[in-house]
């Protein structure tokens, strides 16, 4: 082997091993996530004639269906129906600016594939950490880290995601749980308060940024029992293996 | 290795535009293989720029710094060898050069579920995927026909 077959054969190795070890120690780190964030900044300016194509092919599509104003129409009954919820349950002003804001997902991890997903809607669009993100009407998460251009939400599936909830049909509170495999669990429901499949879970006051009453999922069925409290599978309204578009809900105060 | 930048901007620019409906073809795959058929001799800057488009379609795509950028490495490392230990004649053989950058597309397609747990399985998208990948090599196979005559004459 000549010294130039040696040189390829080390550049070779060289990027490999690198290639591998980046793979292995970088996912889910600090400083990847800062890097991915820089790189989708960067190259906002280069996509911007392939987003706009994107938008206006969508844009142009929805026209023809006729579903733009089904959708006008369906956003303003959701901004309705969550300042209704709003009024019947809580005191909580959660503002006059309350909304809706779409975005794109544009990154979900592999390796974090239950737990968060980057959207497309950052600080400049008014989006603030604590704020729902839903598909459909349906929570899917919470805002939990904001960039100026992009955030990214920790989804309900996630083992870290606490949230209140309440079982419509009967108000018992409870919190929600994910197992960070794609399962929901409801939590803290003393096991002398039987509750069956089907009863509705949607959120509960937590904060003034989280609106109560959105809809999370169905009870789908009695787990084990720990201390006193059942647990419960909850089956998501949402359908987080198809998830490209969402919405955040803007307005409330932090 | 202008071709190569253009290629892997390329490929960004039609992921965003296809976002959530369609995996667009690997072009910078497609243009690593055609560099490392032609220049399988002096592969170095090869490896070099496929390892840096691998990392920067991570950080924008895949969020696995490292994973792109392996099976570019692997595949130039692979394709240089098998051109650079092909019989003169066989290297002007179109049809081979067809079947390996196919496979090679195959392949690394199927690379990401080495490093998740979950197995990514032949999704209707990634087989749609392939499909505009197969248009794509047959293209080039026919720059790659194209070349060697002009070379040959």
């Amino acid at each position: 082997m000549g010294r130039t077959g040696t040189r390829r054969w080390i550049v070779f190795l060289g990027t490999l091993s690198f290639s591998l070890i980046l793979a292995a120690v970088s996912p889910g780190s600090l400083p990847a996530e800062k890097a991915m964030d820089l790189v989708a900044n960067v190259m906002t300016l280069p996509e911007w004639p392939a987003r706009m194509l994107r938008n206006l092919v969508v844009r142009t599509v929805d026209l023809a269906a006729g579903e733009r104003a089904l959708r006008e129409r369906i956003d303003r009954l959701e901004r309705e129906n969550l300042v209704l919820r709003g009024l019947l349950q809580v005191s909580t002003d959660y503002g006059t600016r309350t909304g809706t804001n779409e975005g794109h997902v544009t990154l979900r991890p592999p390796t974090s594939w239950w737990s968060e997903v980057r959207i497309d809607r950052g600080a400049r669009e008014g989006i603030r950490p604590g704020m729902a993100v839903v598909q459909d009407g349906a929570l899917v998460g919470l805002v939990s880290r904001v960039e100026s251009g992009s955030s990214w939400v920790e989804l309900v599936t996630s083992s870290s995601q606490y949230i209140p909830v309440v079982v419509e049909e009967t108000r018992d509170l409870g919190v929600l749980n994910g197992d960070g495999n794609g399962l929901v669990w409801l939590m803290y429901i003393p096991v002398e308060k039987e509750m069956k499949a089907g009863m509705s879970v949607s959120t509960a006051l937590v904060s003034e940024l989280l609106p109560p009453g959105i809809p999370i999922g169905r009870i789908a069925g009695a787990g084990e029992e720990i201390g006193g409290y059942r647990l419960y599978r909850i089956t998501l309204n949402a359908d987080l293996s198809r998830l490209y578009k969402v919405k955040v809900m803007t307005g409330g105060r932090s | 290795m202008r071709g190569l930048w253009l290629a892997a901007l390329a490929r960004d620019l039609l992921q965003v535009a296809f976002s959530g409906t369609a995996l667009v073809p690997d072009l910078t795959l497609l243009v690593l293989v055609w560099l490392s058929v032609f220049r399988c001799d002096e592969a170095e800057p090869i490896f070099i720029n496929a390892f840096l488009a691998g990392i920067l379609w991570d950080l924008r795509w895949t969020a696995v710094p490292g994973m792109t950028s392996a099976a570019y490495s692997l595949t130039v490392a692979a394709t240089a060898w098998l051109w650079s230990n092909l019989p003169p004649g066989r290297r002007a053989n179109p049809a081979l050069f067809f079947c390996w950058a196919t496979v090679a597309h195959l392949m690394t397609s199927f690379f990401p579920a080495i490093f998740t747990s979950r197995a990514l399985g032949f999704s209707s998208s990634l087989a749609t995927q392939q499909g505009m990948a197969v248009a794509c090599v047959l293209g080039l196979t026919a720059l790659y026909i194209r070349h060697r005559r002009t070379h040959h004459e």
